[in-house]
This record gives C-alpha cells, sequence and structure tokens, in this order.
C-alpha cells in the first residue's frame, strides 16, 4: 500500500503534463508544434519496427560500445593511478586540461585522424564520458580505509586479491556515480557525432528530418531519443542497484 | 585536535613560513608531486606529441607539430575575429548560466523543501535530465534561427538540472540540530536565512555551479560548432572545412583552456569562500 | 519580580533573573506523546521548581529526548501539556534555552566560537557591542576566554560542548534544558562539566533540567531526580537528593547519603526495565 502511494505520488504531475500537451495540440496550426496525437502516431509508424533497425539500432550499438570502452579504460586506468599517486598528481594537469575542453572542441581533431565514420563516433564517445569513471576510480581507490589495507597486509594478499577485494569494492560505489554522468555524457556526444557526418542513427535523423522540414518525424525522432536515454538509466540503476547492494543496506 | 593551519584567530595565525611549511607536509603526506613533476610531465608529453607528428606514423600534414601549432595560435591572437569569438562564447555561456541559477537555484530550493513536491517532480526532473538536450537544437534552430536566444535556449535545457538538483539535495541536507538551534533561539526568519541557509546550502550550490557551468559551455559551443551560431564552435567548424590544421588545434586548445579557467575558478571560489566546511578542509568525505 | 507577559523591555531583559525560588517555574501536566500507534510517553506529571536543579534518568529508548522536544516546544504533546509559568508551551518559549548533546553539530562550523554564542542574542539586544559583551562574559564563565577567536572544529569535545553551554547562559534563559550533555565525553571532561554546571547554576541563579543514562551523574548535580521508567514512558519516581549546596566530586560521592539515593534511583530504574520484558 505505501508503495502504491509513492507511485502515485510520481506519476500524477506527468500523466497530467502529458495530457495538457496531447489536448492543447490538437487543433494546433503551428508548423514547428504539431498535435501531439499525430506525433505519436507518425513515432508508431516510423519506428516499430523498421525505424528502429534502420536508426535506432546503430546509436544504440555505437552509444554502448563507446561507454563500454569508457568503463574499461575509467576503471582500469582509474585503478592504476589510484595505486600510483606520485605519477597521478603529475600527470594531473594535462588529465584536468582534456577533461575540461568540452568535448565538441575535440571533434575536429578526431575526424581528422579517424574520419567520419564508426570509429570516430564510438572514440569519441568513449574519450568524453571516461571523465567521471575514471575521475572517480582514482578518487575511490585513493579513500581506502588504511586500515583495510593492513589487514590485506597480515592475510599476505596479492596485488590482484587487493585490487579485486579492496579496491575495486571501495571504488564501487563511486565509479557508478561517475558511470551514471558518463551515460548522460555519451548521449550527447553519440547525438553530437551523429549529427555532424552520418548516414544513420537518431543524431541523424533528427537533424535530417528538420533539413527536410520533416516536423513530424524530426519530433517522433526526438521522444524515441528521450525514450532510450530513460531505458538505458533505467537499466543501468538496475545494475548499480544489484552490485551496491551493501552499500545501499549500509547507508539507509 | 591540532589547530588548522589556517585558524583565524589572531592570536595564534602562524607566520606565512610556518603556513607553507605546513602545506607543504600536507601535500607531501597526501603523495603529493612537487610542481616540477608536473612540469616535466607536461613537457614530456609535448614531446611525444612532436615525435609523433614528425614520424612517419602518421601522414604527413596530419598532424601539426606543437611548435607549429603554437605559432599558429600565436597569429591568431593578432586577429580581431580569434578575440570576437572568443568573447562571444563567453558571454554568451556567462548569460546562459546566469539564467540557469535564476531558474534553477530558486525552484530547487522549493521543491527540495517540499517532501511532496520532491515526489512529484523526480519523474520529470529524472527524464528531462536524461534527455541529450542537443537533439532539440535542430527543433530550437527552427524556432530562433543562429540567434544568442537559441543559444540560451539551448543553454538552459541541457544546463539548468545540476543546479536545480543540487539546491533540492542542499535544503534537504540542513543539519536538523542547526534547524532545532535556530528554533529554540527564536531566529528571526532574515537572520536565519543569513546565518543557517545560505551558510549551509552553498556548498551544495556551488558545486552545483560547477557542474552547470561544464554543461553550459559545452552546450554554448556545440551550438556554435552545429548551429552556426558566432563563437569559438563557429570558428572551428570553419578552420576544419578550410583543412587549416593548426588553427583547428589552436582553437581546440583555447576551448580547452576556457574550460579549465572555468572549472579553476569555481574550485578557487569554493576554497575561499567554504574554508570552513568540513568537506573542503579535508575532514570529511562528501 | 515575575514577568508574565511576553512583551518584556530592555531593562527588564538586562536585569538578573530573579524567580521566586521554590515556586512552580516548569509544569508538566498530563503530557503524553504518540508517534501514529506507538505511543512513546503517557499521562507525565511534575512541576520544576524555581532555581532547582533536576535530573532525568530512564533507560535507553525511554523517551527522554522525545520528552526534552515536547518540554522546549519543539513537538507538539498528544496529550495534555506544558506550561512555563501558567503559559502553555506550543514553541520554543523565550526564557528556555537547550543544550544538545551532539555539540559538533550543534553549533555552526562557519562561524568562530563568538559568534556562535552571539547569535542568539540577536533578536534580544540590538545593539552589537552589548551582544559581543554577554558572549564574553559568558565564554569567560566557561573558561574559554582565550579561544573566542577559533572556530568549533578546531576545538577539544570539551571545549565545544562549553561553548554550546556558553551561548544557553549568554542567552540569559530562566530555565536550561540539558540533553545528555556530557555523554559524548571522556570520564574526566565529564568531572569538569558537571561542576562548571553546578558553579554557573549557582552563580547566575538558573534553574537547570537535565537528562541523563548516568545515576552517579543524576545523583551528583540535582535537588530532585525524576526517575522514568515502563513502557510507554511515565515517572517511576521522584528522588529529593538532599545532598546540600556544596558538591564536590570526590568527598559527596563518598556520603553514605550518596550511595542510598543512589542505590533507590538504580533499583527503581532495574524493576522497571524487568517489568518491561
Amino acid at each position: 500500500m505505501k508503495r502504491a502511494k509513492l507511485v502515485l505520488w510520481e506519476i500524477w504531475l506527468p500523466i497530467i503534463l502529458v495530457a495538457l500537451w496531447l489536448i492543447l495540440s490538437t487543433n494546433s496550426v503551428s508548423i514547428y508544434f504539431p498535435p501531439l496525437a499525430e506525433i505519436l502516431q507518425r513515432t508508431w509508424d516510423v519506428w516499430f519496427f523498421d525505424g528502429i533497425v534502420e536508426n535506432l539500432l546503430p546509436s544504440l550499438w555505437r552509444i554502448l560500445a563507446g561507454l563500454f570502452f569508457a568503463v574499461v579504460v575509467g576503471v582500469g586506468g582509474g585503478v592504476i593511478l589510484g595505486m600510483l599517486p606520485k605519477f597521478e598528481e603529475s600527470i594531473r594537469p594535462i588529465l584536468e586540461f582534456l577533461r575540461a575542453t568540452p568535448g565538441v572542441a575535440l571533434l575536429p581533431i578526431a575526424i581528422i585522424f579517424l574520419g567520419l565514420g564508426d570509429n570516430m563516433k564510438i572514440f569519441m564517445i568513449a574519450l568524453a564520458s571516461m571523465w567521471p569513471i575514471l575521475l572517480n576510480a582514482i578518487d575511490g581507490v585513493r579513500s581506502v580505509e588504511p586500515i583495510l589495507l593492513r589487514v590485506a597486509e597480515t592475510y599476505r594478499f596479492n596485488l590482484k586479491d587487493r585490487i579485486r577485494f579492496i579496491y575495486l569494492p571501495n571504488a564501487a560505489p563511486q565509479i557508478f556515480a561517475g558511470a551514471r554522468i558518463s551515460i548522460a555524457i555519451a548521449a550527447v556526444v553519440m547525438v553530437v557525432t551523429e549529427m555532424i557526418g552520418s548516414a544513420n542513427g537518431l543524431g541523424y535523423y533528427i537533424l535530417d528530418s528538420q533539413r527536410t522540414f520533416n516536423i513530424l518525424n524530426m519530433w517522433s525522432g526526438i521522444i524515441v531519443l528521450g525514450i532510450l536515454g530513460y531505458l538505458l538509466n533505467f537499466a543501468f540503476r538496475g545494475v548499480e542497484g544489484a552490485a551496491l547492494s551493501w552499500h545501499h543496506k549500509r547507508n539507509g | 585536535m591540532t589547530i588548522d593551519s589556517r585558524s583565524r584567530s589572531k592570536d595564534d595565525a602562524p607566520n606565512a613560513r610556518e603556513k607553507a611549511r605546513v602545506a607543504k607536509e600536507r601535500s607531501a603526506e597526501k603523495g603529493g608531486a612537487a610542481w616540477y613533476y608536473k612540469v616535466g610531465a607536461i613537457a614530456a608529453a609535448l614531446l611525444v606529441w612532436h615525435l609523433v607528428a614528425i614520424s612517419p606514423l602518421v601522414q604527413p600534414e596530419t598532424l601539426p607539430t606543437p611548435l607549429r601549432v603554437l605559432s599558429a595560435l600565436s597569429d591568431l591572437w593578432q586577429t580581431a575575429a580569434y578575440w570576437s569569438a572568443l568573447g562571444k562564447t563567453i558571454s554568451v555561456w556567462a548569460l546562459g548560466l546566469a539564467v540557469c541559477a535564476a531558474i534553477g537555484i530558486p525552484l530547487g530550493l522549493l521543491i527540495g523543501a517540499s517532501l511532496s513536491a520532491t515526489r512529484s517532480t523526480s519523474w520529470i526532473i529524472d527524464f528531462f535530465r536524461t534527455i541529450p538536450t542537443i537533439a532539440l537544437l535542430p527543433l530550437v534552430l527552427l524556432l530562433y534561427g543562429t540567434t544568442i536566444r537559441m543559444e540560451i535556449t539551448m543553454i538552459v535545457l541541457s544546463a539548468v538540472w545540476p543546479l536545480l538538483i543540487q539546491a533540492m539535495y542542499a535544503v534537504k541536507q540542513i543539519e536538523p540540530l542547526h534547524k532545532w538551534v535556530v528554533r529554540v533561539f527564536r531566529l528571526s526568519t532574515k537572520d536565519r536565512i543569513r546565518f543557517l541557509w545560505i551558510p549551509s546550502i552553498s556548498l551544495f550550490i556551488s558545486t552545483g555551479l560547477r557542474l552547470s557551468a561544464t554543461m553550459a559551455l559545452l552546450m554554448t559551443v556545440a551550438a556554435e560548432y552545429i548551429g552556426g551560431a558566432p563563437g569559438l564552435g563557429a570558428e572551428l567548424s570553419a578552420m576544419e572545412q578550410a583543412f587549416r590544421r593548426p588553427e583547428v588545434f589552436a582553437y581546440t586548445i583555447t576551448a580547452g583552456v576556457l574550460g579549465l579557467s572555468i572549472n579553476s575558478l569555481v574550485v578557487l571560489f569554493q576554497r575561499k569562500a567554504l574554508w570552513w566546511h568540513p568537506i573542503i578542509r579535508g575532514e570529511k568525505k562528501a | 519580580m515575575e514577568n508574565q507577559e511576553s512583551g518584556k523591555t530592555m531593562e527588564q531583559l538586562n536585569e538578573p533573573i530573579l524567580q521566586v525560588v521554590g515556586e512552580d517555574l516548569l509544569t508538566i501536566d498530563g503530557l503524553g506523546k504518540s508517534y501514529g500507534t506507538n505511543e512513546v510517553l503517557r499521562n507525565l506529571n511534575v512541576s520544576v521548581r524555581a532555581g532547582e536543579f533536576m535530573c532525568i534518568v530512564g533507560p535507553s529508548g525511554a523517551g527522554k529526548t522525545t520528552l526534552l522536544q515536547c518540554l522546549s516546544g519543539l513537538s507538539a504533546p498528544s496529550a495534555g501539556e506544558v506550561r512555563l509559568r501558567d503559559k502553555v508551551i506550543n514553541e520554543p518559549p523565550e526564557e528556555m534555552a537547550i543544550v544538545f548533546q551532539d555539540y559538533s553539530r550543534s553549533l555552526m562550523p562557519w562561524m568562530s566560537v563568538l559568534d556562535n554564542v552571539m547569535l542568539p542574542l540577536r533578536n534580544k539586544i540590538k545593539s552589537k557591542s552589548e551582544r559581543k559583551a554577554k558572549a564574553m562574559s559568558a565564554l569567560e564563565e566557561v573558561g574559554l576566554k582565550n579561544h573566542v577567536g577559533k572556530y568549533p572544529w578546531q576545538l577539544s569535545g570539551g571545549m565545544q560542548q562549553r561553548v554550546a553551554i556558553a551561548r544557553a547562559l549568554a542567552y540569559e534563559p530562566a530555565i536550561v534544558l540539558m540533553d545528555e550533555p556530557f555523554a559524548s565525553v571522556d570520564a574526566q571532561t565529564r568531572a569538569e562539566l558537571e561542576d562548571l554546571t553546578l558553579k554557573v547554576k549557582r552563580h547566575l541563579g538558573i534553574t537547570v533540567l537535565l537528562v541523563t543514562h548516568d545515576i552517579d551523574e543524576a545523583v551528583y548535580l540535582s535537588d530532585r531526580v525524576l526517575v522514568l521508567g515502563g513502557s510507554p514512558t511515565g515517572v517511576v519516581d521522584l528522588v529529593e537528593t538532599n545532598l546540600g549546596e556544596e558538591r564536590d566530586q570526590i568527598t559527596t560521592k563518598s556520603t553514605q547519603r550518596f550511595a542510598e539515593i543512589r542505590t533507590q534511583v538504580y533499583q527503581q530504574i532495574r524493576s522497571n526495565t524487568i517489568k518491561v520484558s
């Protein structure tokens, strides 16, 4: 009963807003804001199922591949750098510079080296979205309670064990927190790269529809992209909840 | 408890030399590297860059050497176009961020203060936060063209969320004991705002500011690069299309320095204004 | 001279708090408090006399903090009422100050010790120099004259609690509520703070109501000990200590009377916890 009440609290406002949108836009004559009903109809027609194969899957592939590399480099690099504080502090200015550069500004350089294909897109997604994971991983490794390391010493843990049983679990909550931001960044970079040179993908579809003045199609693309982003986050939260159940229970 | 070297008490403010010694000790304690290590690392990176650029690994003319980029940069510094673009990006970014703050902070504080408001809006905020707002660029371009209004709209749509969310957190984490103290001693509302609320929420708000500032810059440059509004992004695109590679690198570095400066400014502000906070002091983990 | 109206003049506020010693200052009348279906306190009846030192003891979880919240107006009672000089308390009254247990979290870290102590005086005293003078005198009273410029987190636990006490004193309340104020400090510091509290109370003539789980402390400090117990919590006993005006950690605690009272209180508490299970 309490659970149902909570859900009710969370959905009443969204439902009302969508209903309002639906009603207020029914007789809309504005070119840029067509009736929601028509948008939804178009979304259904276009995307299920040809559209999904043609444009959604390529986008999904790129963002997942990019995130995969972001996680591997971010966690791996983060753990290594976390355990080598002097080295990490030395290269910190370079890392900070790369991180602070707006990802879009790195695009031209990536295009120079990797062209306009999928490789460039996946590389840019990984490059831009690995920073939150990397920095949080470094922090998570550094913040291990010294006493835990002393325990490891008395039980003669080797490096692999230390990483697996102490450093990684300790850094996990922060890595996940960073990963959540990474997903958001990856989504943005994915769309941007698809807008500037692509033959398929959600970003391409939205921009192309706008150029050819297919407003309904454009809106349908936006909606699908929003749903994709939301589903990605939803799936992520499921994974996070399962992996960090010990952390959540402890912190209440 | 040892006395922090940043003590403000007149009785025991240590002299400058003592402060520096303590700071160095602290930094060494944390395994920190002295400044010459950092400079060395940067020099090494530049050297690697240079070697790769002149090596047969890369096609000639693809990767300009650091010196070539530097010379292109200094040439650009002489042009009006460079400074006008930089100024444009900075001013649009600043304006956009100000609007984000004006909307996000009050709204976040209000929502955070009410449990029912938080619950009602959590789904909505969550959903809009995860939308890659750049996807709305085509729409906003249709509405406003390549104007400042378009840029500000894009900035607000994407960068208001960190400030909003952080403001919400800020309200919720005000120390309950402090709230009791101001009630027991019957402080006026104005005093409560000045002595309790503002100091309490300032850490979270400043973090939100840092996140929003980064997002806002990203969106500004993206709107210029893709949408064609004047600024750094537009220059970047122009140089790219003209195949002027050294200039492309020069503008990228400019954007990087800009991003770094913004970040450093916020962090500096945090350290100065919030020096008393346990997290800034390093006693507690965030 | 009794001040029954809430609109006091400056002169009246700045004069020493004269109370008719022995009159009922704080009256707890049929107090009950429930959280939903969970009844924590039931039918508490006791009066705190002006100028006395009353300690409240009881087993852990007996709702002592809940009681303090109702007494201070931070929480509304579910039944009965609390009156300060015949005026019902439904919000923190002007003549009452509280010292909380968690001193590190009750002091504001962004303000110096002096600023922390001066803060509550803002709505009582307009002149900054006067506020500062009162705060300085309170800090001197608790022995922190040389630390006024420091920040709370630069001080030890015992010193931080003394700041919290000074803050309550500078406010010049008629009655001070203390919620297990010495629970989080080491035994030696606790003895010092206990004696400090006794000295300050005597010096300023205030009424003190102190909640503690430490029976020795309760008997040592107080004129009367209120024993709570049972489930839901109610008054088990009200014991007069009759240990005299002058108290000393060594001599008082080795008197026979002290041992008798202590045993009595202990037995009351113990018998009640057995009843609960």
